[in-house]
């Protein structure tokens, strides 16, 4: 019982099977009998499409189906979702609305509008046979200028996307108080602003896209089996939006999934025209996206141009944060493509006392891939704008960013705290960590290790990073929980892994709470026939509220064992309670444990129920140091030291979140050192493999030290806080403010992500 | 991937006999570049005539000269204790290409038959004034390479050996694209009894290229302040999302200074 305790280095259950190539992931659970698919996609940004011509891919011998936009349209079928409602925060107008929300049709029937936009579907008895008959489709594309840059398409006069987005605007959203601003600039003795750019990034998870669709032609039914976070979601919006029928005649099951980062987060094109496909023939049709389909036809994420402006007294203190984004929706409105610019923008008001804050976002159309949330969601975008603003505020004044921040930050007897945008910070004690963070960076040791660097010819930099993330406070989760006669508890949960060690960490978390073995806790996830309802993995909410629907499932299976254990102490009911795994009687030193229960069941056994909706989201903060060395003959520059205190709240396996952070300050250096999408004047895309889109490789990373200073988290029973997108968020801006303070003392005031070592080198020429 | 024949014959003879009569044959040696080629569809041959059984591995060192067979893969000379010894440069040059396995399908064969503008074997070849031994006949390193991605090999001729001379010092400095990890800018320095020679690759658009400046510089006097000096026109080389042409042609001064040091 001990080794499953709240706190332990539980190893990961999952890693037996996942590490040693015995993982089932979708392309693993092909059906005997089933076609195969694959897509044709638009080879162009922009065009119109004049005619499309089947027949030669038809008459291929293997051929099944060739499925295009008409065709979909002649069965009914609608769109994917563009998009959410826009967030409604402090300051933002009542009337505040999209300005165009284009349809997302599940292929293009008129006008293609990126690089990989899907156009047709060819299924046939193999993949091969699918590939060489999608060869001989001829498709007649009238091709159109197009746009691909987010400045440029949101500049008067840019080419539309869509005629109806005047200026490629989606959307034009604020929030904050303007007023407040203007007048804290006004009053302000100094006034800081950076422009920023947070790159393009193709996410890159290790696992491609698949996705495999049965239908039952006798109870009109479908089941859809593939990679996803959120199975009930896409069930929805499948049934919903897609189909028109009741959610129930559509089950989603989820094998192991390769990794998703929030790209297997929304609806694909795909997911829906396997089941179309499977009802057309009749027959399972499975579609697995190659290598090269993920590098077009993926989700997208960041892509920002940011203006931050900040408001300084003369004393350095903070008076206001004017934030202005150009944020690239690309060629559609993906289901949930607003949320990342808007929705996660509280993140804004840091860990700093800062009276007043103005967001305005302006989401615009380009001839690219949709972008969608990527770990962090928005979060790490601003945690980037606003880190990176303080340390430019810093320099400007000439002094040490850890004083500065010292000097606005929170401290705990501010709890609660209503911020700027909304947000009501309940827990946490920033001084403390920066003090610790300060100590464990050995800042104090920098100047020597400087010399050290310069006296190889080497330039150093020390940069910082504090933040504050807002998660796990914006739905509800349900689980359900089972004990048969033979001990075994079966805990089904809706929240889905995607590598993350969901297995592992509920497994530990009821065997904490009930005393029960882990190897007699089996952890059901991915399958909607077997969870009714709930939201999924996401936003770092798993264990906070997925966790805290179990143990109040766990809770109520103790609630219903209490008669049975009463029985077998041949006590009261009232009298017996549980605690450390066993029933005891209330004031003696008699005690049963679950076999007793067991042995006292019904066949069936029990069943509880749990739920949990957080009143409040959690506040993970912390903060990071990093330090880079930089070879100023080429521009090439190294990570030498990073390190990071961190409040999760607590940590139910200490292990799992170490990985959590190294994974996502992985992703958070592999943006700022290397990762970009880049596309050429026509809009095709230069970065369309791993020989050209360059992802950080483990000899790119440095040792990750982690030290955990917890406070818990008030918001929920468990009192953890989440901790699976802060490494992305303070990865980033904390090695570009290292490596910007090394550039800094040579004259250097601009440098952008990625800085590669090229656009070091061009920095340094100035 | 489109359907094609596939052969494994054991003698070269048979190898030849195959390509000679077969309209695009083609030959496969490590298939580290020829296989994916073949899996995008970029290549549609009739026939792939596996070299793997025609014994073209292996490596000799003489006194004068290391010689390696085609078909020996870059983990192998990385790996040998005898070219380590021999010429530590194309020891060091072959242990750096791509990752453990490319090093251990990919061939020096195949790396020079393909002559791609951003392979480090060309710069070795080039620079240590190595000889190309085909089934056919011998090929000078200067006559061998022709502009990117082509050689002087002739259709359906196969590269059998290739005998490096051993140079007095030699050094390969390589700026690796930081995505592929093929050369973005490699510079190989050798200093032969003949002279200085030092060949760039993955900078130009023509493929490796010999420095004569450099190598007028170097033979008057090995040692990187003799280049310090000497600038490379960007005229006419690559320019690409990860470096543009000025970028590559400081690179070359940067690396061809640190590869004359650490010689
Ligand atoms: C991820 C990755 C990274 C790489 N990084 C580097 C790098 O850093 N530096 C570098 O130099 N290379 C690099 N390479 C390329 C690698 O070295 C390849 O092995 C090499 O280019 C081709 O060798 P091969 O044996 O695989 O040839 P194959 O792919 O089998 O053949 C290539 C071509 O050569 C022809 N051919 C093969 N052998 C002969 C022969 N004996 N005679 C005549 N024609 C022949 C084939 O017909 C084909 O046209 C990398 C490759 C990959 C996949």
């Amino acid at each position: 019982m001990g080794a499953n305790a709240f706190g332990q280095n539980v190893t990961r259950r999952e890693d037996l099977r996942l590490l040693t190539g015995r993982g089932s992931y979708t392309a693993d659970q092909i059906p005997p009998g089933s076609a195969h698919a694959v897509m044709l996609r638009s080879p162009h940004a922009h065009a119109t499409i004049i005619s499309v011509d089947i027949d030669a891919a038809l008459a291929v011998p293997g051929v099944l189906a060739v499925i295009t936009g008409p065709d979909i349209e002649a069965a009914g079928l609608g769109t994917i979702a563009a998009g959410s409602p826009l967030a409604k925060f402090l300051g933002t107008p009542a009337d505040q609305d999209f300005a165009f929300r284009p349809p997302h049709p599940l292929l293009a029937t008129a006008t293609v509008r990126f690089v990989g936009d899907p156009v047709a579907m060819v299924v046939a008895e193999s993949e091969v046979i699918a590939i060489d008959a999608a060869e001989l489709i001829v498709i007649d594309y009238d091709v159109r200028p197009g746009v691909t840059s987010t400045l440029a398409s949101s500049e008067p006069g840019a080419i539309a996307v869509w005629p109806e987005a005047p200026d490629n605007r989606c959307f034009r959203w604020q929030a904050g108080d303007e007023t407040a601003v203007d007048a804290a600039f006004t009053k302000a003795a100094r006034v800081v602003k950076l422009d920023v750019v947070n790159n393009r990034i193709h996410v890159a998870s290790m696992e491609n896209r698949g996705a495999v669709g049965f239908h039952d032609a006798a109870s009109e039914s479908y089941t859809l089996l593939t990679g996803t976070q959120m199975p009930h979601g896409l069930r929805d919006e499948l049934a919903v939006d897609i189909f028109r029928i009741p959610p129930e005649r559509i089950r989603v099951r989820v094998a192991d999934v390769g990794g998703s980062f929030g790209i297997k987060n929304a609806m694909y094109p795909e997911q829906a025209l396997v089941l179309f496909a499977a009802r057309k023939l009749g027959r399972p049709v499975t579609w697995i996206g190659g290598r090269s389909d993920s590098f077009v036809s993926d989700y997208q994420a960041r892509d920002n141009i940011t203006t931050g402006e900040l408001a300084l007294d003369a004393d350095g203190h903070f008076l206001g944060l004017r934030v202005r984004t150009v944020a690239s929706i690309g060629a559609y409105l993906a289901p949930k493509g607003q949320l990342s610019p808007t929705t996660n923008t509280p993140v804004l008001a840091g860990v700093y006392r800062l009276p007043c804050i103005h967001v305005a976002v302006d989401g615009v159309f380009s001839n690219t891939a949709p972008t969608e949330v990527y770990r962090g969601a928005g979060r790490p975008e601003s945690v980037y704008l606003l880190e990176r603003l303080v340390d430019q505020a810093a320099h400007e004044l000439g002094m040490a960013p850890w004083d500065l921040r010292a000097r606005n930050l929170l401290a705990p007897d501010a709890w609660p705290y209503r911020t700027a945008l909304g947000l009501i910070y309940d827990s946490g004690d920033f001084p403390g960590i920066l003090e610790a963070a300060m100590k464990q960076a050995d800042v104090a040791g920098f100047e020597a290790r400087k010399v050290v660097s310069e006296a190889k010819g080497m330039l150093r930099g020390i940069g910082m990073a504090q933040y504050c993330e807002r998660v796990a406070g914006s739905w509800s989760e349900a689980a359900w929980m089972e004990m048969k006669p033979d001990g075994r508890v079966r805990v089904m949960s809706s929240a889905m892994s995607n590598g993350q060690g969901h297995e592992t960490a509920f497994a530990q978390l009821v065997s904490a709470q009930l005393g029960i073995d882990a190897d007699f806790i089996e952890i059901i996830q991915g399958d909607t026939a077997r969870t009714p309802f709930g939201h999924g993995t996401g936003g770092s909410a798993s264990l906070g509220i997925a966790g805290a629907a179990i143990s109040a499932a766990g809770n109520t299976l103790v609630q219903k064992a209490i008669p049975l254990a009463a029985d077998a102490l041949e006590a009261a009911e009232v009298d017996v309670t549980f605690a450390a795994g066993r029933f005891v009687v209330a004031g003696t030193d008699r005690t049963v444990g679950w076999e007793a229960v067991a042995a006292r069941m019904e066949a069936d056994g029990l069943a509880a129920d749990g739920f949990y909706k957080p009143s409040n989201p959690t506040f993970p903060n912390g903060c990071h140091f990093a330090e880079v060395e930089i070879d100023p003959d080429t521009g090439e520059w190294r990570i030498d030291r990073y390190t990071m205190v961190h409040d999760f709240g607590r940590a139910l396996n200490p292990m799992l979140l170490e990985g959590q952070m190294q994974g996502g300050v992985a992703q958070g250096i592999g943006q700022a050192l290397c990762e970009r999408v880049v596309h050429d004047e026509s809009g095709q895309v230069l970065s369309g493999s791993f020989m050209d889109y360059q992802i950080p490789r483990a000899d790119d990373l440095p040792t990750l030290e982690l030290i955990q200073r917890p406070t818990p988290s008030p918001a929920n029973p468990l009192g953890v806080k989440g901790c699976g997108e802060a490494g992305a968020a303070g990865g980033s801006p904390v090695v570009m403010n290292a490596l910007f303070d090394a550039l800094w003392r040579r004259g250097v005031r601009k440098i952008d992500m990625p800085a590669t070592p090229e656009r070091v080198w061009m920095a340094l020429l100035r | 991937m489109y359907d094609f024949a596939y052969e494994k014959p054991t003698a070269i003879a048979a190898a030849l006999a195959t390509l000679k009569s077969h309209a695009d044959s083609k030959a496969l040696a490590g298939g580290q570049t020829f296989i994916p080629v073949l899996k995008q569809r970029l290549n549609k041959p009739s026939v792939v005539v596996d070299l793997a059984k025609l014994g073209l591995a292996g490596i000799n060192v003489t006194p004068n000269a290391v010689v390696i067979g085609a078909m020996t893969t870059h983990g192998a000379v990385g790996g040998s204790a005898e070219v380590n010894k021999a010429i530590p440069a194309l020891a060091h040059l072959a242990s750096m290409i791509g990752d453990w396995q490319v090093r251990h399908r990919g061939t020096i064969g195949g790396s020079l038959a393909n002559n791609d503008p951003s392979a480090c074997y060309p710069a070795a070849v080039l620079a240590l004034g190595a000889t190309i031994t085909t089934d056919r006949r011998t090929i000078l390193a200067d006559d061998y390479f022709q502009g990117m991605f082509t050689t002087a090999l002739e259709e359906g001729e196969l590269v059998t050996s290739i005998s490096f001379p051993i140079p007095e010092r030699a050094a390969y400095m390589k700026f690796r694209n930081p995505a592929s990890r093929y050369a973005m800018v490699g510079v190989f320095v050798a200093k032969l009894p003949a002279g200085v020679r030092v060949a760039i690759t993955g900078a130009s658009q023509g493929g490796v290229f010999r420095h004569a400046q450099m190598e007028r510089a170097l033979s008057a006097n090995f040692a990187a302040s003799a280049i310090a000096d000497v600038t490379t026109p960007a005229d006419g080389l690559n320019s690409d999302i990860h470096a543009s042409a000025e970028y590559r042609a400081h690179l070359i001064g940067v690396m061809a200074k640190r590869a004359v040091e650490a010689a």
